[in-house]
């Protein structure tokens, strides 16, 4: 079922127009107040002050103006009852399932992502570190690895 | 290099039980029961035990031995709650497998998990710095959240988990947040630096300091489930598979406590936290009674012996937190080595054995993926089997704090070290005592249920194995012996106890050198090594 003005209440127009207007005035009358503001330290607070007014004014403009500018459903309509997801309309069950396979996928990237941070800091002191770090590095590969093992083992990683 | 890898042995012990357990166990054909991986766990464990004991009797801890860039350390207070753990792993790793095939989900990664969770503790006891604290912190978590909701056909064990890791979740978030301002004050993550940091008083931090205490205690608060966030622990533990209840009330518990104290005192304590300080114990203090009283009266109304477990878990906390404020007087320094110290490793020794032997005698009734523990269902249980009934018993005694078990000393020094500290803290004591009391009557109500209730017609089956009986059996014998011989371990907790000490002291010392214009001598040196060889 669509958006459908059927469903809506018809007098508003005009309400939303000058609601709109009022906004548009209210941000631009505060604005302008606010750029006569020079750059003396007084003025600078002057300034500031002006621009809380601003964000006051465009706050509650916007708080007034969503008063009479909402789409209001009839008491009986359809809409009333209806999960609202940003204007789309709404497809299917809200209990679906969804698969884990993209869970897995996404967990190894990070997982092998971060392997990435910590190989490189390695590359750059690769010589100075030497056998050591060497082995360091090998045993952190080494636990990584263990655990992709482990996941191919389970199947984990089988797009089915 | 080997120096530090030398103490990591326990660490890497359990590590490798984890991943051996991992990655060995996938490739096993599906048909065949997991139950081995559970004396092969308790072998792992019980050589992280070794290990454990190895460096504790060679070397010198009486100062810390810091490694990697003094980011971890073997003092002995590491290795005693290192030992700790490994022996609740241990014990657990015993107590699970007949459970966990009973109720059709002893899969491999369950013993794996168990040995992440050991390492995780391990690590989060031995760090030196807030960074290493808190990734042995989430390892521990991680897993331990795992394991609660590790029956993931029964709903309240997935409730179990699902609470225990969002509340968790926002614990972690505020350790971070205070940890992040802790940094910001001491400029640096080890606890020597913020100990050297904080002894200093520099005017205008107050605020910012307070703001990170609250914090970092908050998530302390509800790792061990004090008040202010206690409220998961019933469910989590009702919830949760029995032995891995048993697991979370001990080993997780002893892992925070351990922690605690050595961000409390090792980086907290002294110097320009008592310009605060007076705020400090008096806030954690009164969390403390609050604490243990909540728990104790919400469990008189229980009638499920894990649920009552759970509030006992809650008032336990609340005794183990009045210890560790208690612990050193406001000072910071107060009296010296004697015994002070002692009594918190010691308490969590008694509370952590009998805690996994209520559990694992409790998880006899687990027979054909049942696991109820109310009432009727234990009813029969001392007759019908004698070894659980006395096991059951034996633990409930140790917890309420009866003469001949572990726990009777445990208090008796508890209540001994809160008096010592100071006359502020008699209230504080006075209340332990009748809370003390008052938690007597719910657990010899369960002690009534398993022997003195009639019992159903029905014909109950119960749980018998062998690796089960070797559980309760060692734990109880523990609890006994330790009970009637104590003073062995009561040294050692002393020792464990007095390994932060030197540091607070040390901490002191530099401060007044500083004051009278001399040089300290250079201890960060160690701290602020790095690791590379030039």
């Amino acid at each position: 079922m669509a958006y459908d003005r059927k469903h809506t209440d018809k007098s508003q127009d005009l309400r939303k127009i000058t609601a709109g207007l009022t906004l548009l005035g209210g941000s631009w009358a505060s604005t302008a107040w606010a750029q006569t503001a020079q750059d003396t330290p007084a003025q600078a607070w002057l300034a500031a002050l002006g621009f809380s007014l601003v964000s006051l004014v465009i706050a509650g403009t916007l708080l007034v103006a969503a008063r009479f500018l909402r789409v209001r459903a009839r008491q009986d309509s359809p809409l009333k009852t209806r999960p609202y997801e940003c204007g789309e309309e709404p497809l299917g069950e809200t209990r679906i399932q969804f698969h884990p396979r993209y869970y897995v996928v996404a967990l190894f990237f990070v997982l092998f992502d971060v392997e990435a941070a910590f190989l490189f800091p390695w590359a750059v002191v690769v010589k100075r570190m030497g056998g050591a770090g060497l082995v360091m590095v090998g045993s952190f590969l080494g636990i990584l690895l263990l655990g992709w093992l482990y996941a191919l083992r389970k199947e984990a990683l089988r797009w089915q | 290099m080997l120096h530090d890898i030398a103490l990591l042995s326990p660490m890497i012990i359990l590590l490798f039980g984890a991943l051996f357990t991992l990655v060995v166990d996938p490739f096993l054909p599906t048909a065949t029961p997991r139950r081995f991986w559970g004396p092969f766990g308790a072998l792992i464990s019980g050589a992280a035990v070794l290990a454990t004991a190895a460096l504790w009797v060679s070397g010198n801890h009486e100062m810390q031995t810091p490694a990697f860039a003094a980011h971890l350390s073997a003092s002995r207070l590491s290795l005693f709650f290192t030992a700790l753990t490994a022996v609740c792993a241990l014990l657990t790793h015993l107590s699970s497998p007949a459970f966990m095939d009973e109720q059709d989900h002893g899969f491999g990664e369950f013993y794996a998990l168990l040995h992440f969770a050991a390492f995780g503790m391990a690590v989060m006891v031995a760090a030196e710095s807030l960074i290493t604290l808190f990734i042995g912190l989430e390892i521990m978590s991680l897993s331990v959240y795992v394991l609660a909701a590790f029956k993931r056909t029964s709903l309240a064990s997935v409730e179990a988990g699902l609470k225990y890791f969002i509340m968790g979740s926002v614990a972690s978030a505020m350790l971070l947040y205070g940890m992040a301002f802790l940094y910001g004050i001491a400029g640096g993550t080890t606890y020597v630096e913020i100990q050297r940091a904080l002894v200093v008083p520099k005017p205008g931090l107050d605020l910012w300091l307070g703001l990170a205490v609250v914090l970092t205690m908050g998530a302390f608060l509800f790792k061990v489930a004090a008040v202010p966030f206690h409220m998961w622990a019933p469910d989590a533990y009702e919830g949760a598979p029995t032995p891995v209840a048993g697991f979370m009330s001990a080993g997780v518990k002893a892992a925070a406590f351990g922690a605690l104290l050595k961000v409390l005192y090792a980086a907290l304590a002294g110097g320009a936290i008592d310009s605060l300080h007076l705020s400090m114990p008096k806030m954690l203090a009164t969390f403390a009674v609050v604490t243990m009283t909540v728990g104790n009266i919400a469990a008189l109304r229980q009638t499920n012996a894990k649920r009552i477990l759970g509030f006992s878990a809650i008032a336990h906390a609340g005794y183990l937190l009045l210890g560790c404020v208690a612990w050193v007087p406001d000072g910071g320094l107060g009296d010296h080595y004697h015994v002070a110290g002692a009594a918190v490793p010691f308490y969590l020794v008694g509370y952590a054995l009998a805690s996994l032997a209520v559990f694992a005698a409790l998880s006899v009734v687990g027979k054909g993926g049942q696991e109820l523990t109310g009432q009727a269902q234990l009813a029969g249980l001392g007759r019908r089997y004698p070894l659980a009934g006395a096991v059951l018993t034996l633990g409930l005694l140790s917890l309420a704090g009866v003469p001949p078990t572990l726990g009777f000393f445990g208090k008796l020094e508890l209540l001994h070290e809160v008096l010592r500290a100071g006359d502020q803290y008699v209230p504080h004591a006075v209340l332990l005592v009748l809370n003390s009391v008052v938690a007597a009557y719910y657990y010899l109500r369960i002690t009534v249920w398993v022997y003195m209730k009639p019992e159903g017609k029905v014909e109950r089956e119960y749980i018998r194995d062998r690796s089960l009986t070797w559980s309760m059996s060692l734990a109880a014998l523990a609890i006994l012996c330790v009970g009637i011989l104590p003073s062995r371990l009561m040294r050692m907790a002393a020792f464990a106890g007095g390994a932060v000490r030197p540091q607070v002291a040390r901490a002191h010392l530099d401060h007044q050198l500083e004051v009278a214009g001399l040089k300290p001598p250079v201890v960060k040196a160690a701290a602020t090594e790095a690791v590379l060889p030039r």
